[in-house]
């Protein structure tokens, strides 16, 4: 949230700081793009870290019984497979690790996001649209493997009359080709614009309080503080979302009902 | 309701984002300067009202069905 260098910049507070990539570590450029290990893939790895300690931790020891750590492993195992089986059935099952994978990695980055002096992986369109790509390429292949050719019924609406089929052919193509960018956009707009709004919020309480205005600072602070509130539940339904919408695109591809 | 909204908006925009690429670029392609752009522009408006009309579509089982008493639909968003 608040960044380290912006109380020299001139202008004070810049919200928009909180997103900006540096490299860590400098590599050579391969093939023309750059490779260096940014805050960025720092963030991402840490993330990646923690899900495979935490799940390794949850199931180190599977007792009957289980204890706190094994109840929240077993509990995101349990959310994950239900969602599978409500929205796809029992096929989907294949593609649950996938799934969970995604689900987790999404919750733990905006979390992650929401620690102070971190960066939040999410709010930069290109991971989430390279997560939506992900999910768009699965489900396009899943969909020819399953159904070959006759996945292209999926574009072709049924009972209408036969001079509207090649313009409606090409709606539902169009249609087909918004899903990674809205799944990426939603991920990533929630993401950026909470973030932006916590660092406005908290430059008002330091301005304010600077100012010597420091009473008049609690109305933005007590905001603040409710919308760290909101913002939390926000990361988790956004990961929630994001994996729910997967599981539907999945279905569709699977049993092909429109 | 700011999540509903929000999601509209990313809804259509994405169908005129989509829309307005696929055109400049067959334009790019054919050479055939504003064509394809403003006819796929325009599609690509119908395709984000179409989204649109989905979504609400897919609300409203879910609302039913959180009426009803069970399985959880896809949103939960306020």
């Amino acid at each position: 949230m608040a960044g380290g260098r912006n109380a020299e910049s001139g202008t004070g507070l810049d919200p928009m700081h909180q997103f900006e990539v540096y490299p860590i570590v400098e590599l050579p450029a391969v093939a023309g793009i750059d490779t260096s290990f940014t805050n960025s893939s720092l963030w991402m790895v840490l993330a990646v870290g923690l899900i495979g300690t935490f799940m390794l931790a949850a199931s180190s020891r599977s007792a009957l019984v289980p204890g706190r750590l094994q109840l929240m492993g077993e509990m995101a195992y349990k959310f994950i497979a239900d969602m599978i089986q409500e929205n796809i059935g029992n096929e989907g099952m294949r593609y649950f690790p996938f799934i969970f994978s995604l689900f987790m990695f999404i919750l733990f980055c905006n979390m992650l996001g929401m620690l102070p002096y971190s960066f939040t992986v999410t709010s930069h369109i290109i991971v989430t649209f390279a997560l939506a790509a992900t999910v768009f390429m699965l489900v396009t292949m899943v969909g020819f493997a399953r159904h070959g050719i006759g996945f292209l019924k999926l574009f072709v609406p049924s009972g209408i009359p036969a001079i509207l089929v090649p313009l409606l052919v090409v709606i539902e193509l169009i249609s087909y080709l918004t899903r990674p960018v809205s799944l990426s956009v939603r991920l990533f707009g929630n993401m950026m614009a909470g973030h932006t709004m916590l660092k406005i919020f908290g430059g008002f309480v330091i301005g304010l309080s600077s100012a010597g205005l420091a009473p008049l600072a609690i109305a933005p602070f007590v905001l603040m503080v409710a919308l760290t509130g909101l913002e939390l539940l926000i990361a988790g339904l956004q990961a929630y979302v994001f994996t729910i919408l997967t599981c539907i695109y999945l279905n569709e591809a699977i049993h092909m009902d429109h | 309701m700011l999540g509903l909204a929000y999601r509209f908006a990313v809804e259509m925009l994405a169908g005129i984002g989509v829309g307005g690429f696929l055109g400049w670029w067959m334009d790019k392609w054919f050479g055939t300067a504003p064509a394809f752009l403003l006819i796929l522009l325009f599609l690509g408006m119908i395709a984000g009202v179409l989204n649109s009309v989905r979504t609400v579509n897919e609300m409203r089982r879910s609302l039913d069905q959180n009426a009803a008493g069970t399985a959880r639909g896809p949103d939960q968003e306020e």
